[in-house]
């Protein structure tokens, strides 16, 4: 792969999705019947959504009391759906309660079912999680990232990271917005963390933050959050299937690998249009599914720039603020100031 | 070459034109246009998306064209319909102005040839 094509494609994201857990069943549908997550639009919107609950009781009562906000996101790998990022917040000292009474664990240990109840009781009025957890979601639509990542070179693309990094300081902002007194922040990635609590740091210079691979299971409020984020993106990405082709079709859990998505995605291929609005235009797998079904070739204005370096200078600079600069290096540099990268 | 013909203008069918930032390798007739070709309105723009690329447009509604197709075996030239709206569309972040300037051209065309 040249160098210009790694710019237009920072992420392969099928690469980049090591935790990446496949569930070929589909949501159970007894579960969706009695409780659909405020979180998740009650209509298929290419638009995304952001939901913020009111500030919970026991916080309200306490507004001295410290409190810890984990973030986690969910389904970045798949080829179908929104990617959904979810915050969520208590009193610092409730945090451990969260595990040792309700069991908030590593999301990839709970079940869709036990994860769906676990929603179901921080939204369940009567609840003690209730009045104790505070909680947001931001819903980017597979319209919205494709966009941005195929945004024209003139413009500039919009990366993944970006978006995530994006969507992660504006729901904190939220929540700060509301006057929650936030002290600690815990944060789940993916990527390098190292640059990312850098910037996080330099957003929120007053919050301890702490960004970590496989935060969900090692601070329950990042677990929560990822079970905000993991049972609003699993409605919502159902609510898309039967709104727009039924109840009775399956496509899977939508992650590339998953038999029943690709089989989907081959099967649904319109020559000119590809698919609707909930395929993720900007994968591979996408791109890939549309030459292998025949689909038209249209070609857009950076498609005869493949060859052409362009401006050396916005390289370097795209690279410096994808963050993959410091941490691509054994050591970090930060003790060099900012990475020569940035100039 | 500037052989006049009578073309029958009056042909009932109306078609609009959208004019996007691609080339697509394909010509003629597509089914599953209205099903797939989702337009919004928003603020004073319509904004679609073709193959996960956001586009942003304007109506032209003051300009009149034509469709015309030739007959492979008579030669003749036949009117299709006609066109009574231009939708125009830049992608994501490039500015559509000229659809202003479009608007000037027709009103100085007037002006010349009115």
């Amino acid at each position: 792969m040249s160098a210009a094509a790694a710019v237009e494609e920072p992420i392969e994201i099928e690469d980049y999705e090591p935790e990446t857990i496949v569930e070929t069943s589909q949501p159970q549908p007894e579960i969706q019947q009695d409780f659909l997550p405020p979180s998740v639009p009650r209509e298929h919107t290419y638009k995304s959504t952001t939901f913020l609950t009111p500030i919970p009781k026991v916080i309200l009562e306490n507004p001295k009391e410290p409190c810890v906000l984990g973030v986690d996101e969910a389904g970045r790998g798949p080829v179908l759906g929104p990617m959904v990022y979810g915050i969520s917040y208590c009193l610092k000292n409730y945090e451990s309660i969260l595990k040792s009474k309700y069991g908030f664990a590593d999301s990839k240990t709970l079940n869709e079912l036990k994860r769906t109840n676990l929603l179901k009781q921080i939204c369940d009025q009567e609840g003690e999680l209730f009045e104790q957890i505070g909680w947001s979601t931001r819903t980017m639509t597979a319209m919205d990232i494709s966009s941005g990542m195929l945004r024209p070179p003139s413009v500039g693309n919009y990366n993944l990271n970006e978006q995530a990094h994006d969507a992660t300081m504006d729901l904190i902002q939220g929540v700060l917005d509301q006057g929650v007194n936030l002290t600690e922040i815990f944060v789940d990635t993916v990527g390098p963390p190292v640059t990312y609590q850098a910037k996080l740091q330099k957003r929120f210079p007053n919050l301890k933050i702490i960004v970590a691979k496989k935060a969900d299971s090692i601070y329950p409020i990042v677990s929560a959050a990822s079970i905000c984020a993991k049972v609003t993106r699993d409605f919502s990405l159902n609510n898309s299937k039967d709104q727009l082709y039924g109840s009775e079709i399956t496509w899977g859990s939508g992650y590339p690998s998953d038999p029943n998505t690709k089989k989907w995605l081959n099967n649904a291929v319109d020559p000119i249009f590809g698919w609707d609005q909930v395929v993720r235009f900007s994968w591979q797998t996408a791109k890939d599914a549309i030459i292998k079904n025949d689909g038209i070739e249209i070609e857009w204005e950076e498609d005869n720039e493949k060859d052409d370096y362009g401006d050396v200078g916005k390289l370097f600079r795209d690279k410096a603020s994808q963050g993959d600069g410091l941490d691509g290096l054994p050591i970090s540099t930060l003790w060099y100031g900012r990475n020569v990268n940035c100039f | 070459m500037a052989e006049e013909r009578n073309i029958d203008l009056q042909s009932a069918k109306t078609y609009k034109v959208n004019s996007i930032p691609c080339r697509i390798r394909y010509t003629g007739p597509h089914s599953s246009i209205p099903k797939h070709l989702i337009k919004i309105q928003e603020n004073q723009e319509i904004i679609t998306y073709l193959r996960g690329r956001k586009l942003h447009g304007k109506s032209i509604t003051n300009i009149k064209g034509v469709v015309l197709a030739k007959d492979d075996m008579s030669d003749e030239i036949k009117s299709l319909g006609q066109v009574n709206e231009v939708q125009y569309y830049e992608r994501e972040g490039v500015s559509i102005d000229q659809v202003e300037k479009i608007d000037e051209f027709v009103k100085l065309s007037e002006l010349i040839h009115g």
